[in-house]
């Protein structure tokens, strides 16, 4: 159930007994803009590794694993139109130990140094030293990326593909960006986060609605007016867009970038949903079985659908000869369900392999927790009963009309030099 | 059936040994909606040189064989594993290390069609020369997709250091012309001598009732014939390796932006059998997370010097045969890198010998680790090793670590750290042509 605690500041609680841990996650949610990606990394990065009272990542450490090992953690990504940043603690049920120690009061209490009293002095941040090293640490992440030849593929045809710099940049921003920011910048940025950021809080773990509730206001987050703004993206589309570059690799990487203007909230999103793991979502897919399995043409071939962006994504890895093939192979798959060459087994085991990944889903405290902020941020309360009963519904009718949605934008080929 | 009570973990896991030899463990999960069953063979790619069933004499096997029979088992002469487990609503896997190979499913439908899917697909071998030989060009991709991951190249290297010409030294793949001399005989060689109910076990974890998933497990072992069960004779790691020394060092140039360098520590010491083997595993986990875990003062120093950044990581690697320990990161300062780290690693027991109270906190920290594992049943059934832990469960390991004291780290430090066992691999970026 979700309450707003104050007017911007909402918190559900999710009671469960059926995991050893208790779950909390704070997300912090902006509007995304192409100018705040890398500083919100950043802020991140450093927010984690000291406040006033745990003044070095060795202090934090140390009151972690006094929680007996609990485990701390803030990240940044982009979605959709948004950017969050989530910091997520999570603990063991004291229930199980001997020390009756209230863990989850004191991860709380932990959370509450680390985002409200930060080292500063009022005007700035003072952890220079730190500051120099976190950007020297991104720098050369930044770096290595290069060397992830996959994850480099799959940024080239972000890059390729998007309109706008806030899409098409790396959700964690760049080198340039990082090399600009000041210590006090940072600060301003980090009081402005404070302050009119949506928040979300989540809770799931063995504890009650009232005692959720009791916990989530010790953080002291002032009420704050929030821009209506819509959370999905959406692009124009333009003419084929193509980009090749040389490397010295032995396995080339082919991706495509299609738009599918269909959206989380929107009646079709679970045709797409079918549509996208009978094609290369799902291990069973008609990708992987006709460019990996039958022609060997590939050794990964796959497809992603992003709900908040409208766009499906085509990663493959193979030698760059066959290229040309491999291609029109993809293209062939598509064009096959678009005519409506599909069985009703192929539809009916895509059916029970998505249902099999989302019951699967409610086992892990992680996944229950992202997906109900994702619900959230999308605007919907969607339960299991009802998302099993929609993906059971979806006809042949609906997959051909979404696959037909699609239209290739970009093709980004690296290819062995 | 055996019932086994955790109270403080509040778990009960059910074990039996079938008639034919096959050992099961079940563990029904409370509240889960999903069911996690592996099946494991006492096998793996260190296993290239054995006594083939019904033979006198060591045959040895080209590389990958282990990993090539893996993939081959799930394509059959009329079916295909992969669209029944598909059509059961089932998601698959099966993997190889050095010393296991192991087939999986996890499912949220039709854990008895499931669960008789897995039985049979890997227990009814059918290799063809046609198929075989289209499997090598799969593979064939593997292996280049690993030729390009400069971190397990660092990581291969290391090892290769540690044990050169061992079974181990090889990709688990194989090698590109290792596998293109594997033969439909070998597969059937191989798979006759350790793919025997005796040789294996399985684990069933999850939304189950344990009578009743025993109950359809008894009901498909029933169904088929399985030949006396032999011990397997198998080319032992240590006797290959008694003339062989640890390379103290090797460099090699790769395309990557920074330096990168792994450390290691072969363990020349014999493991403790058993359960004890277990705990002392788990004495040098804690041992060096004394040493160099983010907490220690000498990992503050170092990050804090720029010397090592979050890249930084170590691991622990205790199997059927071996045991040693790896330390690896990226570094601007590859030579204080190797200085420090090693250093710090040769004098690790004095240098931990004053840290008691550390050691009070790191093992909470390692009591909430395993508590937290226990939600996940992939971890509670892979951490199983059989009989290598004579049987010890993740709640066995998690008992033995509240019991573990402050001795037992220094001992197995003690025992595990030496001069001869250590060695040195460095990746430099190759000059942009």
């Amino acid at each position: 159930m979700r309450v707003v605690l104050k007017e911007g500041v909402s918190l559900m609680v999710i009671p469960t007994k059926q995991f050893k841990t208790n779950r909390i996650a704070i997300n912090l949610i902006a509007p995304l803009t192409a100018s705040n990606l890398t500083k919100r990394l950043l802020l991140a990065t450093l927010l984690e590794t000291c406040c006033k009272k745990f003044s070095s990542q060795k202090a934090i450490s140390d009151e972690l694993a006094r929680m007996y090992g609990a485990s701390f953690e803030i990240s940044s990504a982009r979605k959709g139109n948004s950017h969050v940043l989530s910091i997520v603690f999570d603990c063991v049920n004291e229930k199980f130990l001997k020390s009756k120690e209230d863990l989850l009061e004191q991860g709380f209490s932990f959370l509450m140094e680390i985002l409200f009293k930060p080292l500063a002095d009022g005007s700035t941040f003072t952890f220079d030293e730190e500051f120099a090293r976190q950007k020297r640490n991104l720098t050369a992440y930044f770096e290595s990326i290069k060397d992830n030849k996959q994850l480099y593929a799959v940024l080239s045809l972000q890059n390729l593909f998007f309109n706008e710099e806030k899409q098409s940049l790396p959700s964690f921003g760049n080198c340039k960006e990082l090399e600009q920011i000041t210590l006090q910048d940072l600060y301003q940025y980090y009081l402005e986060c404070l302050s009119k950021d949506k928040v979300e809080i989540i809770i799931s773990g063995d504890l009650s609605i009232t005692k959720g509730e009791t916990l989530a206001k010790k953080l002291s987050f002032a009420p704050r007016k929030l821009a209506e703004t819509s959370p999905f993206y959406y692009q124009q589309s333009y003419p084929l867009r193509r980009r090749e570059e040389r490397q010295p690799v032995a396995q080339g990487k082919l991706n495509l970038g299609f738009s599918l203007p269909v959206y989380r909230t929107d009646p079709l999103y679970y045709a797409v949903l079918v549509f996208d793991g009978l094609f290369g979502g799902l291990p069973l897919s008609k990708l992987f079985m006709n460019v990996r399995e039958k022609s060997h043409l590939a050794y990964y071939a796959s497809s992603s659908y992003d709900s908040f962006r409208g766009m499906m994504m085509v990663k493959t890895g193979l030698d760059s000869e066959n290229k040309e093939l491999a291609f029109k192979i993809i293209m062939q798959q598509l064009e096959e369900i678009k005519n409506g060459k599909i069985t009703t087994i192929e539809i009916d085991d895509t059916k029970k392999a998505l249902i099999n990944e989302y019951l699967s889903g409610l086992d892990s405290q992680a996944s229950v927790v992202r997906r109900a902020f994702t619900n959230t941020l999308a605007g919907e309360n969607v339960t299991a009963s009802v998302w099993i009963k929609k993906i059971q519904a979806v006809t042949l009718t609906e997959i051909q009309s979404v696959a037909k949605q699609t239209t290739l934008q970009a093709i980004y080929f690296l290819r062995k030099e | 059936m055996k019932k086994i009570d955790y109270p403080f973990f509040n778990e009960s896991l059910f074990q039996t040994d079938l008639e034919n030899g096959l050992k099961v463990n079940l563990l029904p999960k409370r509240g889960f909606h999903k069911t996690y069953g592996i099946l494991s063979v006492d096998f793996g790619s260190n296993d290239t040189s054995f006594i083939p069933k019904n033979k006198k004499d060591f045959k040895v096997f080209p590389a990958g064989s282990a990993h090539f029979l893996e993939h081959k088992l799930f394509e059959k002469e009329d079916y295909d594993a992969f669209d029944l487990f598909s059509h059961f609503g089932a998601d698959l896997n099966a993997f190889t290390s050095y010393t296991k190979t192991s087939f999986l499913f996890s499912t949220t439908a039709n854990v008895k069609d499931n669960l008789n899917t897995l039985l049979d697909f890997v227990q009814r071998p059918y290799f063809s020369e046609r198929s075989v030989e289209k499997e090598k060009q799969i593979i064939a991709q593997e292996i280049k997709m690993y030729d390009d991951d400069v971190d397990w190249q660092l990581y291969s290297g290391i090892v290769r250091n540690l044990y050169p010409h061992l079974p181990l030294s090889y990709d688990i793949a194989g090698s590109v012309a290792s596998v293109n001399k594997i033969t439909v005989a070998d597969l059937y060689e191989n798979y006759g001598t350790f793919y025997q109910p005796s040789n294996m076990n399985l684990f069933v974890a999850g939304a189950i009732d344990a009578a009743e998933t025993l109950d359809w497990i008894k009901e498909n072992q029933d169904r088929k014939y399985f030949e006396p069960a032999f011990v397997v004779q198998r080319a032992n790691l240590k006797d290959l390796s008694a003339k062989e020394k640890v390379i103290s060092y090797r460099q090699n140039y790769f395309v990557t932006s920074r330096p990168k360098v792994a450390l290691g520590m072969r363990g020349l010491d014999p493991l403790p059998k058993g359960r004890a083997g277990l705990k002392y595993e788990l004495a040098l986990q804690l041992f060096f997370y004394l040493l160099l875990g983010e907490s220690s003062s000498d990992y503050q120093q170092l990050y804090n010097t720029g010397i090592i950044d979050d890249s930084f990581d170590y691991g622990i690697e205790v199997e059927r045969g071996f045991h040693f320990a790896s330390f690896s990161g990226d570094t601007d300062k590859p030579q204080e890198f190797k200085e420090k780290i090693a250093g710090l690693i040769m004098s690790a027991v004095t240098k931990i010998a004053g840290r008691e109270n550390e050691f009070r906190l790191a093992k909470r920290e390692f009591i909430g680790r395993q508590f937290r594992a226990m939600n996940t049943l992939e971890l509670i059934a892979d951490q199983y090793e059989g009989k290598l832990f004579d049987n010890a469960t993740l709640f066995d390991k998690a008992g033995l670590m509240q019991q573990l004291n402050f001795e037992d780290v220094l001992d197995a430090g003690r025992h595990f750290v030496s001069e001869e066992g250590f060695s040195v691999y460095e990746l430099f970026p190759k000059e942009e042509v």
